[in-house]
């Protein structure tokens, strides 16, 4: 049979005997962290001075929100869409009984008056979209004064969530002559590789920022079925914030790393993988 | 000044010169897999005990119709082979509610694996075998 010995002075050397693979006392295999997943990306909508008509006559920053929509899509590998659309008493859905339109998101107002400023506004989508477990699950949304803040909880994910902001966009305030728009902006500068761990040798996680009942999450990348029996992965954490490391299907948390120097070692068992070691 | 072995997807295996005198063997974005027994048909576990190989990494283990409650051994690696690792994956069940054990010196009574997909990872220490993890 044949033997690979490893020697510093030699390098690998061919042998007959024994079936194995040496190496000195004093070298270890070792892998580079194969990749690195930093940070999430946070959208901000900002309804600056735009709140829903109140009746009372022509004014500059105000429009009418009754059954506008805004249409969201998580940054998933396959996006799932939400459509969040404002209901002042009696509204109607834009996109009841449309196939394809997503998921719906009502926020909710009593009457005019319970929009009648944009912190108002900001704080009634917020809420309406916290309250929808999916989409929280996917995106964090916070009111700020007059802005959302909405932080993907998929790490490192640099694309963005808006996918048709249009209702909110050049619109005419009721006086006629104003045009008004929400605006969008996305911080994805923390954000950087892919929330998607490519399952090779040792990854590390960093710079989460979301510290909430769900936090952030990675997902890992399944192998080929019935291939690559026992290939371990190990996952390193840098806080700030915790991390959850999930399969690809999300339906398991293999691991939440939520103390500084937390590490996981997962196994591929040829059908899916498994967490040998959590904190 | 040593050789040092590196592997990556690109070049493959590369012997390189290392100026510090470290030398070392690493590997590069790619995986990492052992030889495995029982990929085309597990190790049907028995009563006594089907002996797992020890030349072979990664195991793959099943139950059948005549043992719901199926052993497999890990013998004594060589006592110069410290660090050498042994992992047991529970593939395949003949019934629901079957369960796999593994002995090996150092495990006392066995570790029981109740669910297929259930992983055992352990490590020789030069006279017994170690639990290095173990799925729940």
């Amino acid at each position: 049979m044949v033997q690979v010995i490893y020697t510093k002075e030699q390098g690998l050397k061919q042998q007959a005997g024994d079936a194995l693979i040496s190496l000195p006392e004093d070298v270890v295999i070792t892998r580079p962290i194969s990749q690195t997943v930093t940070g999430n990306t946070v959208l901000t909508l900002d309804f600056g001075t735009i709140h829903h008509d109140q009746g009372g006559g022509a004014q500059a920053d105000e429009i009418d929100f009754q059954n506008k929509y805004i249409v969201f899509k998580t940054p998933a590998a396959e996006p799932a869409t939400f459509y969040a659309w404002f209901n002042i008493d009696a509204g109607v859905d834009p996109f009841a009984g449309v196939q394809g339109a997503g998921t719906g998101i009502e926020v909710t107002a009593v009457n005019a008056a319970a929009l009648d400023a944009p912190a108002k506004v900001a704080t009634a989508l917020a809420n309406a979209l916290s309250a929808n477990g999916d989409f929280d699950d996917e995106l964090k949304a916070v009111a700020n004064n007059a802005t959302v803040e909405i932080t993907s909880r998929r790490m490192g994910v640099t694309s963005g969530f808006i996918s048709d902001l249009s209702q909110f966009t050049n619109v005419t305030a009721t006086d006629d002559e104003t045009v008004l728009s929400v605006t969008q902006s996305y911080d994805n500068s923390l954000a950087e590789g892919s929330h998607i761990l490519s399952g090779l040798g040792v990854v590390k996680v960093k710079g989460a920022l979301i510290d909430d009942a769900k936090d952030s999450f990675v997902v890992v990348k399944d192998l080929p079925a019935n291939t690559n029996y026992g290939v371990r992965l190990i996952v390193l954490s840098e806080l700030p914030q915790p991390v959850n490391i999930r399969t690809q299907d999300l339906q398991v948390t293999l691991a939440q790393l939520d103390t500084a120097g937390d590490a996981t070692q997962l196994i591929w068992n040829g059908t899916a993988w498994k967490a040998i070691y959590r904190p | 000044m040593a050789v040092k072995v590196v592997y990556d997807a690109t070049r493959g295996l590369v012997q390189e010169n290392d100026t510090t005198g470290a030398g070392g063997f690493e590997i590069k974005d790619a995986i990492l897999s052992e030889g495995v027994e029982g990929a085309a048909d597990p190790i049907a576990a028995t009563d006594p005990a089907t002996e797992l190989s020890l030349t072979l990494g990664v195991s793959l283990v099943k139950t059948t119709a005549a043992e719901a409650s199926g052993i497999v051994s890990v013998p004594n690696a060589e006592a110069s082979n410290v660090g050498q690792i042994k992992t047991v994956i529970y593939k395949a069940e003949n019934a629901a509610g079957d369960t796999l054990t593994v002995s090996a010196n150092g495990l006392g009574a066995g570790v029981t694996l109740n669910d297929v997909g259930d992983v055992l990872m352990l490590m020789w220490n030069g006279s017994a075998w170690n639990i290095v993890g173990q799925t729940a």
